[in-house]
């Protein structure tokens, strides 16, 4: 019965599968292999050929004279160009300092959101303040933005009330010292409540009859969810952790473009400003490409040692070992 | 240097490069590239003026005034009597849109009327102006471009070896326009030469240019705010000091400035648009010049005063237009072209919204005052490499049926479409209809430019107000030792431009500090400018200009 | 928790203790601050987008007090004919998108969820590395119009229809379901594709809920294909049509002001574009939440 929730669950198939041979294999999981088919095609299609062109940041990369196939050779040059730039080692400090934020401020509002949510009693009351928090994450970054201007900035709401009170106005929108709050409160606000839907979906697959079953062992609220809720809640958030930290140098980019003259670029340079801004300059995409090589390298060991840790604690992460 | 490539060892070169080469040289982006002055008179159409017949402006233009219309002229003349397309072919065309998204061929009356009058079917391959740059570089790289392609120059400059794309699939004009052969199209030929001349891409003749406002910004105020307030529009940069102070009034929401202040400041301090010639001879940048930095030192004032609109502090990109018009600023820069539309947009609403324009005022009171000249063009038409002969042609005429200027029939119809049906006159302004406002989109328009005229004459005293100021300002005209020239800025520089303005943006707003100025001016210097300089300077001395 | 088994909810389970007075205050606090931080803009977002373009003018931005409320913008929207079509198409690829992309979605997933089962690591590492390393924006392009889709609806669907994310979230979910289900399902001598659509996708109602509304909204929401692949006007989605009503007039440089005409889109068309958006994930969110509210798992290791 508590298969679900605690443990690791438990192998798929009871027999070994290392002991087969690739013959065996085959003969007995051709199905899968069918059901791979499609999603395979797409990707073949849609994604990995085309991301054969990322050799171009190998490249002097020309699109009029030569293309791909004639461009020269420049090995790590266009890395070079990269690592090279005095601003570059800023912005991604910059960038894995928000992230680091985030994961602390913003990764577990989202699961605690959905632990609130779940704990309304009332179905209509809850089904109402679900379809309330996630709307905000369909509005734009000028929006959002926008509408913290209108609250919180010089000439906004909050200002003109503490102007009428007699007192001084603060303009929260152009301190660079409090942006990594600004940012993060602006980020909890539009996808906080989007966030939820998917731990909410988790919370479904509980058994309930685990909660029934500690009640009558005298298990209180609280312990409850300590020791069946966020058990039962681990995957998941163990998953998204993974995938976050593989998204390291993705904060986000409209965001910050949007406030740079607000708070300046020493807070608010990001790797995918840092690029944008820089690949202007040198103005080929073989340059762009290494940078985005450079952002998914740094993804993909993240990812592959947040798993390893994972394992380490007994937790299935993003993919298993055997 | 680079290692050749063959296709057939392709891959292997890559890990094999990486393993020997290591890091190889590269040669960089687009280094700019110049046409003298003597050369590019051979390379573009020579400038024979369009006279419509019976029609005359009330006011005259002249080289940087454009003509005044005070009112609608009575009956439009038609300016081209034959028929453009003559193939039956279709023409593809892509074009940018800002604004809703007309109803597609054949459920258009508007794109029906307008074939019918060009002689045969053009097929519009719209796309979001916000984003047009995106699917233009992806178009350009991939090679697949329509029969007409119109860039404008602010995205043109941010495609990577646009010049060696625009020489590689777009046609070279030319053989069609060069000199006197633009004469069989007169109405390209009206064009200015300078414009022209911005249309030379590597030393091809290749864009057909849209031509710009002679002056690119001014200083606009709220006239109806200062007369209640008892205020007089500034007269030098010093006014605005005080300005500053007797408007702003945070509890009533108000504040003095918006976005962009700083630009007319550097131009009231006398600072150049781009290049200025050195008493010893040599070439600086604006950025290099004291005015400049005296310029960024007045900012720093206004921002630390507090006279700076809030919204606009948090983002220089702010909706100018709409805190001007709110009342909650009352002085700001923006374009010429900002002046009738902001009288649209407000005065139907507020009739007291009295938006006028501030004449080009000095630093100190009695100082020398100059004025920018604008970049002559600032979008172009380039047509497809290889339609052959007589295609080319069927185009180019096409092109020239819509660069019929203001008192044609082929404008009106460009701009407005049908009257009667489109939009009707009444009381000599232009009224759009609901299927106007429906079906006109700005699409034929985007087909090639045309000479600007002064002719908004549906608000009141704006068209004799424009042209009492621009007559001002072109005596006032700053020297700029590229005249004549075409010039294309190389990436690197172009690359710096925001970069090095939005420092100077962080200054403004106290997140640097006003004594850091010469270290990114320094920092301009080594990234490109200094290279830039160098370029510059040797087509300034080709050009006996330095 | 009660929610979880009952379908009439509104009351606590018999085995649940009352919850405490200052919890509940402090509860009912928290919820109602949420609710208000969301409202709060949204009302100004709507009241904006009533209100007529003197209103607006006056407030120069958001309208925060309302003065006279009209319909205006959203009959300009409607009356375009441009939209109503757009309505078709998009409603259209949403729902042929969201029913292909769940589809191989879940399909792949199930054949990624058995570690150790032939070519497992490979297929599942090329799409973790989906997430990490991206094709640019050019070689897709030439994919698609080498592939004769452009200008078609399948530009549209095919080039987005697998997202990683949802993979690896549906796979998270299929694994966690007890291995001795499937075994003795196995046992009793069913195949791949009968355990898949009777076991797991019963048992995974919620998260492949989940996943359809990720793709639907993302097919709904999507703009950029249909920019790049689209050239004909009639066979744009709704959300590039909305797009051209909010676009901003201000990268335009002075001598083209012109181009916009003299009446911008107002800022009340802004926000009714807003607000359209929002609504078909208000319609389609119910339909989704339903899922949530049984202990899925548990029924079916009992039956």
């Amino acid at each position: 019965m508590g298969v679900v929730t605690a443990k690791r669950p438990a192998p798929v198939s009871a027999t070994k599968p290392q002991a087969l041979t690739w013959r065996a294999k085959l003969r007995r999981d051709w199905p899968l292999l069918v059901m791979n088919l499609p999603m395979l095609l797409l990707v073949v299609a849609f994604w990995w050929i085309p991301a054969l062109g990322n050799v171009i940041a190998f490249q002097d990369y020309n699109p009029y004279d030569g293309g791909i196939l004639g461009s020269p050779i420049i090995g790590f040059t266009n890395f070079a160009l990269l690592f090279e730039d005095p601003q570059f080692l800023r912005a991604v400090t910059n960038t894995l300092s928000i992230t680091a934020f985030q994961l602390v401020f913003y990764f577990p509002v989202p699961i605690m959101l959905a632990l609130l949510l779940n704990s309304i009693v009332s179905a209509k009351l809850r089904a109402f303040v679900q379809g309330v928090v996630y709307m905000p994450f369909f509005f734009s970054w000028v929006l959002v933005v926008a509408i913290f201007q209108q609250m919180f900035g010089g000439a906004g709401l909050l200002a003109q009330i503490l102007r009428e009170n007699g007192r001084e106005a603060v303009d929260w929108m152009t301190n660079s010292d409090t942006f990594i709050l600004l940012l993060t409160s602006q980020t909890i606000w539009k996808d906080a409540g989007w966030g939820a839907i998917i731990f909410l979906a988790a919370l479904s697959t509980i058994d309930p009859n685990l909660y029934e079953a500690a009640a009558v062992d005298g298990a209180r609220r609280w312990r409850r969810m300590w020791h069946i809720t966020l058990p039962g809640l681990r995957p998941v958030i163990v998953l998204l952790l993974i995938l976050r930290l593989g998204d390291a140098l993705n904060v986000g980019f409209e965001q910050f473009m949007l406030q740079r003259s607000a708070v300046g670029s020493a807070a608010s340079e990001v790797f995918d400003t840092f690029v944008y801004w820089s690949g202007l300059r040198t103005g080929d995409l073989g340059y762009g490409a290494a940078a985005g090589l450079f952002k998914g390298l740094v993804g993909l060991l993240l990812i592959l040692a947040a798993n390893r840790v994972a394992h380490a604690f007994g937790e299935r992460g993003v993919y298993s070992r055997s | 240097m680079a290692n050749p490539t063959t296709r057939r060892g392709f891959l292997g070169l890559v890990g094999a490069s990486v393993l020997v080469a290591g890091c190889a040289e590269k040669k960089g982006p687009a280094k700019g590239t110049a046409v003298a002055a003597d050369k590019l008179k051979s390379l573009v159409p020579t400038r024979v003026p369009f006279e419509i017949p019976g029609l005359k402006p009330d006011l005259p233009g002249s080289e940087f005034v454009q003509p005044g219309f005070l009112t609608r002229p009575a009956s439009m003349v038609q300016a081209v009597t034959a028929k453009p397309l003559t193939s039956g072919k279709e023409v593809t065309a892509m074009t940018p849109l800002w604004g809703t998204v007309p109803p597609g061929l054949g459920d258009n009356s508007y794109y029906d009327y307008m074939n019918e009058r060009l002689g045969g079917v053009v097929r519009f391959n719209i796309s979001d102006g916000n984003t047009y740059g995106e699917k233009l570089s992806t178009l350009l790289a991939s090679g697949d471009v329509p029969e007409m392609v119109m860039v404008p120059n602010w995205e043109l400059i941010k495609i990577a070896r646009f010049t060696e794309a625009a020489n590689k699939l777009f046609a070279d004009l030319g053989p069609y326009l060069a000199g006197d052969k633009a004469k069989e199209f007169p109405l390209l030929a009206n064009y200015d030469t300078t414009a022209w001349q911005y249309g030379v891409f590597g030393g091809v003749l290749q864009g057909i240019p849209w031509q710009n406002d002679p002056f690119p910004v001014a200083t606009f105020v709220r006239q109806d705010i200062l007369k209640e307030l008892g205020l007089e529009q500034p007269k030098s940069a010093q006014d605005l000091l005080t300005l500053g102070k007797a408007i702003t009034d945070p509890k009533k929401k108000r504040w003095a400035f918006g976005g962009g202040m700083e630009e007319e400041l550097q131009r009231a301090f006398g600072a150049p648009r781009e290049w200025r010639k050195k008493s010893d001879g040599t070439l600086e940048y604006k950025y290099e010049t004291p005015e400049y930095a005296a310029a960024i030192e007045f900012m720093v004032k206004l921002f630390e005063a507090g006279y700076v609109h809030p919204d606009v502090v948090a983002n220089k990109d702010a909706d100018n237009k709409g805190i001007f018009g709110s009342g909650q600023m009352v002085i700001y820069r923006d374009g010429l072209g900002a002046w009738h539309e902001n009288l649209g947009r407000f005065q139907a609403d507020n009739p007291a919204f009295d938006m006028q324009i501030v004449a080009p005022y000095p630093a100190q009171p009695g100082g020398k005052t100059i004025v920018w000249r604008n970049e002559p063009a600032s979008m172009f038409v380039f047509i497809k490499k290889g339609l052959g002969d007589a295609r080319t042609r069927e185009l180019l005429s096409l092109s020239n049926w819509t660069s019929a200027p203001f008192g044609t029939q082929e404008y009106e119809l460009v701009n407005n479409g049908v009257e009667g049906k489109h939009y009707t006159v009444e009381d000599g302004k232009v009224k759009q209809t609901a299927l106007g406002r429906k079906e006109v989109a700005p699409t034929y328009l985007f087909l090639s430019g045309r000479p600007n005229a002064n002719e908004k004459s549906q608000y009141k005293g704006l068209v004799q107000s424009l042209w009492d100021w621009s007559s001002t300002a072109s005596k006032l005209l700053d020297k700029d030792p590229f005249v004549g020239i075409r010039v294309e800025t190389p990436s690197k520089m172009a690359g710096l431009v925001t970069p090095t303005q939005d420092k100077m943006q962080e200054i403004f707003r106290g997140k640097r500090p006003v004594s850091e100025w010469p270290k990114i001016l320094k920092e301009w210097q080594d990234q490109g400018g200094n290279e830039a300089r160098e370029f510059y300077t040797k087509v300034a001395r080709e050009n006996g200009r330095l | 928790m009660t929610a979880l088994t009952s379908r009439k909810p509104a009351r606590l389970a018999p085995w649940e203790e009352r919850p405490s007075p200052v919890g509940q205050f402090g509860k009912g606090t928290l919820v109602t601050m949420i609710v208000v931080a969301v409202l709060g803009p949204l009302y100004t977002i709507v009241l904006t987008s009533l209100s007529s373009s003197a209103t607006v003018n006056r407030a120069g931005g958001l309208v925060l007090v309302p003065d006279g409320i009209t319909f205006e913008a959203y009959r300009q929207i409607f009356s375009d004919t441009v939209v109503s079509r757009a309505v078709l198409v998009s409603t259209g690829v949403t729902l042929a998108g969201t029913l292909i992309s769940t589809g191989v979605s879940v399909l792949g997933a199930y054949s990624l969820s058995r570690p150790g089962s032939f070519l497992h690591r490979p297929l599942l590492f090329s799409v973790l590395l989906m997430f990490v390393f991206f094709p640019g924006i050019i070689p897709v392009y030439l994919m698609v119009s080498g592939l004769g889709l452009k200008d078609g609806y399948w530009s549209l669907i095919l080039p987005t229809a697998v997202s990683a994310f949802n993979v690896v979230v549906l796979r998270s979910f299929f694994m966690n379901i007890p291995g001795e289900v499937l075994d003795s399902a196995r046992i009793d001598g069913a195949g791949e594709f009968l355990i898949l659509w009777r076991i797991v996708l019963p048992m995974s109602k919620a998260v492949t809920a989940v996943v359809a509304m990720f793709y639907a909204v993302g097919y709904w929401n999507a703009w950029f294909n249909a920019m790049l692949y689209i050239d004909d006007t009639r066979k744009w989605p709704l959300a590039l049509i909305l797009r051209q009503y909010v676009v901003d007039s201000n990268p335009l440089p002075a001598a083209t002001a012109g181009v916009t005409g003299d009446a911008p889109p107002t800022l009340a068309i802004k926000m009714a574009i807003v607000v359209i958006a929002v609504i078909p994930a208000l319609i389609i969110y119910p339909f989704v939440q339903r899922h949530f509210t049984k202990g899925v798992i548990v029924g079916a290791v009992k039956g």
